[in-house]
């Protein structure tokens, strides 16, 4: 405020006004929650990665099937045929080829049933090996964007996404079985089936039977706890540590 | 003439093209994967195995799929 004295000279007051009627000095938007990018599995998707992952005595590999409208939304898990050791998997090439004519064939799109590449690790740790990471950067390394997964014998999952968008990078995603999805029953016959016609294991190279962990219980690795709880609808699965 | 190309590269492809009469495998190779290399690619043309100066024919579909996927 300004006000003219006696003397002819202007002197500035200060006022005091309530904190309430001053203006912010920048308005910033309101802050809003964000949903966590997260890589989901229908629980069909998931009790059937579990199923085959403890079938046999290797390791398995497979490609995750995308939603259409939710890329990172697992609601398969398909094996390609391979040779398996305890420690090792390395698919067929021409099989992998079939397996892009026949996804295509199917009428879905190379996003969603080329990018999320799952295997299975002995033991219980599930960081990636120096041959996983190779792969990943080899294979998927030329996609707009992939996903490696790896879920251990242990319980322990990992995945990452890398994405080339921008400078490109890669961050860890968490791993959900949602139950909010629809998901059809499990098929363990088809399962069964499908691992016997996929997975050849590589001949002399196996360990002994008592240096291997025990596969938790389909209950135990969605996390369950016991009693069971039906109405718990989402779990978190049991991450490796950052 | 037209193709079909498949080549999970970038954001994916699975899609009639139009090539010019006469493109080898290997033409359209360099002419649609910039940065790699042949070995790191199984390609086939209509399913089957193709050499590299082998010459499409329209309607032919041509895959260049990852080779070596491996985990330890």
């Amino acid at each position: 405020m300004c006000r003219r004295g006696p003397d002819g000279l202007i002197s500035l007051l200060f006022v005091k006004v309530p904190m309430q009627s001053l203006p912010r000095p920048r308005s910033l938007p309101a802050r809003t929650a964000r949903p966590r990018t997260m890589l989901r599995f229908t629980p069909t998707a998931w009790a059937k990665l579990l199923f085959l992952r403890d079938y046999g005595s290797t390791e398995v590999g497979g490609f995750g099937i995308s939603a259409a409208g939710d890329l990172l939304l697992v609601t398969d898990f398909v094996l390609v045929p391979q040779v398996c050791s305890v420690v090792t998997v390395a698919f067929d090439d021409v099989a992998v080829a079939d397996y892009f004519d026949q996804q295509l064939d199917l009428g879905r799109q190379l996003e969603q049933v080329a990018r999320i590449w799952i295997h299975t690790h002995p033991g219980n740790s599930a960081h990636p090996s120096h041959v996983d990471e190779e792969t990943f950067e080899r294979v998927f390394g030329r996609s707009d964007w992939a996903v490696m997964v790896i879920v251990a014998c242990g319980g322990e999952s990992y995945a990452r996404l890398r994405f080339q968008a921008g400078p490109g990078g890669s961050l860890r995603l968490p791993l959900e079985v949602d139950f909010q999805t629809p998901f059809t029953a499990s098929d363990q016959a088809a399962w069964e089936e499908e691992y016997l016609r996929c997975v050849r294991s590589q001949p002399g190279f196996s360990f002994p039977e008592d240096t291997l962990c025990e596969p938790r219980s389909l209950e135990d690795a969605l996390g369950f706890d016991h009693p069971r709880q039906p109405r718990r609808q989402r779990h978190r699965l049991p991450q490796k540590p950052v | 003439m037209k193709i079909l190309y498949v080549n999970n590269d970038g954001g994916g492809f699975a899609d009639h093209i139009e090539i010019q009469d006469g493109t080898s495998v290997a033409q359209l190779f360099s002419q649609r994967v910039t940065n790699g290399k042949p070995s790191d690619y199984l390609i086939r043309v209509n399913r089957q195995p193709a050499a590299s100066d082998q010459l499409l024919l329209p309607g032919d579909r041509v895959t260049f799929t990852p080779v070596k996927i491996e985990g330890a």
